[in-house]
């Protein structure tokens, strides 16, 4: 009933912006439900559960785009914003070089929803307070502890888009996800430890069943004690060091210096002015080191449990699975259906993605992975001089053209002589994106493989927020600057 | 979109529907317009209409309280009973607090300014505006990019104490990114109204800049420079450094470098840290997500700590009244300021230029890039220059060197910090926030690191 009621909505407001001289036009009509909960201290501090309703309509006039949105489903608003939408892309026409191409996508009716065992929103609330609160006692037993934090969070999206070449997508995604960090103060000094990562922990389209997976409540002495152990642990040396990064970190740097230099319309200069640009430019595609011969790394939107995980993306266009570098060759961007054909392709790869209705969609990055290679942890470990081991993010900064990037994490544990040992607090590396993907070498195998979520990538103007997992099992790169001052 | 009068009434009639006796609602409507452009053509060109109501609820028990909020942005009463229903059930199973925020009463002490408001840009004339930047810049074989933004919002905050508050404010930016033969440069405006942004000022100057810094680039070595930090340099600095080190949550917690020190210096006393959000070269909301009215703000005054950014929690815990940093509540967030300015109580220059003229060897930063936390304690910060970096030698901007790195204590930055200059600019940062930021002379700056371009 809901879908029949929306499909004629949308089919309205296509055929309207036709009739004000659209050559294409497509609408995403979106609900959203969100849950939160958040706990502070053996107090909850945060319940919401907010709804959300809307549309956007993006159109070709001219030969170029025009996008409107709004909350009001009104079909007499949906009337006028689809004749807005058209007089903006007839004043975007003025300022064109060449009209819009989009790269051809069969047509689809079709209905498709992230796969969920346990439907988050149908599990009470009671459940996920007491979960929280359970962790926040064993966080606070120690008296360091002067914040135990704690939060869960849950998305469900429902979107139908149609698009004036007929396609018909009614879509369901959902997301959870949730983490939880113990703050400890003493010794003149603040640190943080969190599980299963920072930044409010770790995500997957999935539903409740991935909360239950993490099993928060065994995790949080460790948590608990290393946040306390960092207070009087020595700061990380300053030097050049063999690192070995773990999962959250290393899915950080996955994003920060593939993904983002790989987005096709931040290649081409349309992010230039904000975000910055990418030292990946088109010609690499003739041949360009990425990283070692070890380095594999894949786009994958089919990818189970992948935040970046549909059935398609916001342009039409099916997911895909495809290497981005392949023994640490560059071979291919993160594209859309409008400038696939500027690297010469015939086909968009399905990166193009909106945050809600009230967005136009752009190129994001997908999951992204780095392949497992063969290495047993603990013989990476064993084989490793000197170096140090490095996990969790906390802090992230590189350049407009994502070569010189500065990360810092939570923890870092020296490595001497093929032996663990002493933890070290406020550890950061420094270096240069292709010279540091060139220096992996040596990935673990795919027992320590999984899939980390980043559910906060803001891009664009006005700003937008997306999710994508970088799958990854730890990997060793050589002769790292770390300790910076 | 809806009138502020709509909105009130509108914000009125939620208000009686609750069913609970102690109530706060937030309602927005907003309208945005954004032209974007890149590589010298309109890429993205959006109009954005949304309303949204955020409603909360407290309920008092004999243990304590609870209170939780809901959203929706569906305005009719049908929508709105439903997220009263949602925000039911939350109450009825979360367990009773020993804290919980209540409503802040009306008769608040500081008084609401009224700026005009304006409606948001029409398509054609931000389309006009990126003409501008296009033709300046094909004729010299360089590529603009940026932004022709504006947007219109009226808030209405109501609670069940008698407190409403209404707001309608506009702003508008163009912002101009030139690149091309290995130089950047960049210019930007930001009026109330659109129709009074100043574009072919900010491309000229975007484009002075790129020129010069297209004149071939030298690498410098890392290390500690005298550095020359534009308004854009300047502003990021400051906005993120009033995030990390100046909530009171933070302070309470003992999260924050300035931990225990309430009262005492701790940076040159030439040093004075403010937030004044109402002025109107800032813009910004007049009140805060607790219904308190927003005030102008001083956190260090020469040198000394002063005040923290609080919000109704952490207020009443320090004994002090709330600043207008509150965000919505419930939330474990920390409240921070997001408009920091600085005011200096020593030697002056009348602009950059000369404040150029005073070092001997040094660099001048037009804008920081992507900057973040390296050491929340001491505290510390990292970023990348862009957009014009260049070596001075002998009081002269001499040749455009490549983007370089900087680490820095920010302790030791307000303690280096030599001279400011007398006039300023409005500068929006990269994170969000905004401050009315002048020109800085600051000996000793640390770059660890450089970059490629």
């Amino acid at each position: 009933m809901f879908a029949t009621e929306m499909k004629k909505l949308a089919l309205r407001a296509i055929d309207t912006a036709k009739q004000q001289g659209a050559s294409y036009a497509d609408i995403r009509i979106i609900y959203t439900q969100h849950e939160s909960v958040e706990t502070e201290n053996g107090r909850v501090v945060e319940v919401s559960r907010d709804e959300s309703w809307g549309f956007g309509i993006r159109v070709v006039a001219q030969g170029a785009w025009g996008f409107a949105s709004s909350n009001d489903l009104n079909p007499d608003t949906v009337d006028r914003l689809a004749a807005r939408a058209v007089r903006i892309a007839k004043a975007s026409s003025s300022v064109m070089r060449e009209p819009v191409r989009l790269a051809p996508e069969p047509v689809v009716n079709t209905r498709w929803q992230t796969p969920c065992e346990i439907d988050p929103f149908g599990v009470p609330v009671e459940a996920k307070v007491k979960l929280l609160l359970d962790v926040d006692k064993i966080l606070r037993q120690k008296p360091e502890i002067v914040r135990a934090s704690g939060n869960l969070s849950f998305t469900k999206e429902r979107q139908w888009m149609a698009t004036t070449d007929g396609s018909f997508i009614d879509q369901e995604l959902v997301r959870s996800g949730g983490g939880f960090t113990a703050t400890a103060s003493g010794n003149n000094d603040t640190q943080d430890r969190s599980y299963p990562a920072g930044h409010g922990g770790n995500f997957r389209s999935a539903g409740y069943e991935f909360i239950n997976s993490l099993d928060f409540v065994s995790h949080a002495a460790q948590t608990r004690d290393e946040a306390v152990a960092l207070l009087t642990a020595e700061v990380c040396p300053t030097g050049v060091k063999d690192l070995i990064l773990e999962g959250h970190q290393l899915a950080l740097q996955i994003h920060e210096s593939v993904g983002h230099p790989l987005e096709l319309d931040r290649v081409l200069g349309m992010e230039a002015s904000f975000a910055g640009r990418s030292f990946m430019t088109t010609e690499k595609l003739k041949g360009f080191e990425y990283g070692s011969s070890i380095v594999n790394l894949v786009a994958d939107t089919t990818l189970p449990g992948g935040l970046g995980t549909c059935g398609f993306d916001d342009d039409g266009v099916a997911a895909q699975r495809w290497h981005v570098v392949q023994d640490g060759q560059f071979k291919a961007y993160f594209t859309n259906r409008e400038f696939a054909h500027e690297v010469g392709e015939t086909r968009s790869r399905g990166c193009n993605r909106t945050w809600g209705f009230s967005h136009i969609p752009i190129v994001r990055i997908p999951n992204l992975g780095l392949l497992p290679g063969d290495w047993k942890y603990e013989d990476l470990i064993r084989d490793t001089e000197d170096g140090i081991l490095m996990a969790t993010n906390k802090s992230w900064s590189i350049d407009q053209m994502r070569l010189n990037f500065q990360f810092g994490t939570e923890i870092a544990w020296e490595i001497k002589k093929g032996k663990l040992g002493k933890m070290y607090k406020n550890p950061n590396y420094q270096g240069i994106t292709p010279e540091f993907w060139r220096s992996c070498d040596a990935i673990c195998d795919n027992d320590s493989w999984m899939l980390w979520g980043v559910h906060n990538c803001g891009k664009g103007e006005p700003m937008q927020v997306a999710e994508m997992s970088h799958a990854n099992s730890p990997a060793r790169f050589k002769k790292v600057k770390v300790g910076i001052r | 979109m809806m009138t502020k009068n709509d909105l009130l009434k509108a914000a009125q009639d939620i208000l009686a529907a609750s069913p609970f006796k102690e109530t706060e609602i937030s309602v927005t409507a907003a309208e945005s317009a954004l032209t974007r452009y890149g590589d010298s053509k309109i890429t993205q060109n959006v109009n954005q209409e949304k309303t949204s109501v955020s409603l909360r609820g407290i309920v008092r028990t004999a243990k304590g309280a609870r209170t939780a909020r809901v959203e929706t942005d569906q305005l009719d009463s049908k929508s709105v009973n439903r997220a009263y229903e949602r925000l039911s059930k939350i109450l009825d199973v979360i367990p009773d607090a020993d804290e919980v925020a209540g409503l802040h009463p009306a008769g608040d002490r500081y008084a609401v300014p009224v700026h005009q408001s304006h409606d948001v840009a029409e398509p054609e004339l931000a389309a006009a505006a990126v003409q501008i930047a296009s033709k300046a810049t094909k004729e010299n074989g360089f590529q603009s990019s940026g932004t022709f933004s504006s947007d219109r919002q009226i808030q209405v905050y109501a609670n069940s104490t008698g407190l409403r508050l209404a707001n309608e404010i506009s702003d508008s930016e163009f912002a101009c990114t030139i690149e091309g033969k290995g130089g950047a440069g960049r210019g930007f405006s930001n009026q109330a109204n659109a129709k009074e942004l100043k574009v072919e000022a900010s491309v000229s100057r975007a484009l002075e800049k790129c020129v010069f810094s297209a004149s071939g680039l030298e690498s410098v070595a890392p290390g500690n420079y005298d550095v020359v930090l534009e308004p854009a340099a300047l502003a990021e600095l400051l906005v993120f450094f009033g995030w990390i080190g100046l909530s009171a949550k933070g302070y309470l917690e003992d999260r924050v470098f300035c931990k225990g020190k309430l009262g005492e210096k701790i940076f040159n006393e030439r040093v004075t840290l403010f937030d004044d959000p109402l002025n109107p070269e800032i813009g910004g909301s007049y009140f805060d997500g607790q219904g308190v009215a927003k005030h102008k703000v001083t956190f260090v005054q020469n040198g000394i700590l002063k005040e923290l950014a609080n919000d109704l929690k952490t207020a009443a815990k320090l004994k002090r009244g709330p600043t207008g940093h509150g965000i919505e509540e419930p939330n474990a967030s920390d409240p921070i300021p997001w408009n920091i300015g600085l005011e200096w109580d020593g030697d002056k220059a009348a602009n950059t230029g000369e404040l150029v003229s005073r070092v001997k060897r040094g660099i001048l930063v037009t804008q920081f890039h992507y900057t973040n936390l390296v050491d929340v304690m001491i505290p510390s910060l990292t970023g990348m220059t862009r957009n014009g970096t260049f070596l001075i030698e002998d009081g002269k901007v001499t040749k455009p060197i490549r983007n370089m790195r900087f680490t820095q204590s920010m302790t030791e930055f307000f303690n280096n910090l030599e001279a400011i200059s007398r006039d300023h600019e409005r500068v929006s940062t990269f994170f969000g926030g905004a401050s009315l930021s002048p020109s800085a002379l600051v000996r000793g700056f640390h770059f660890s690191s450089g970059t490629e371009f």
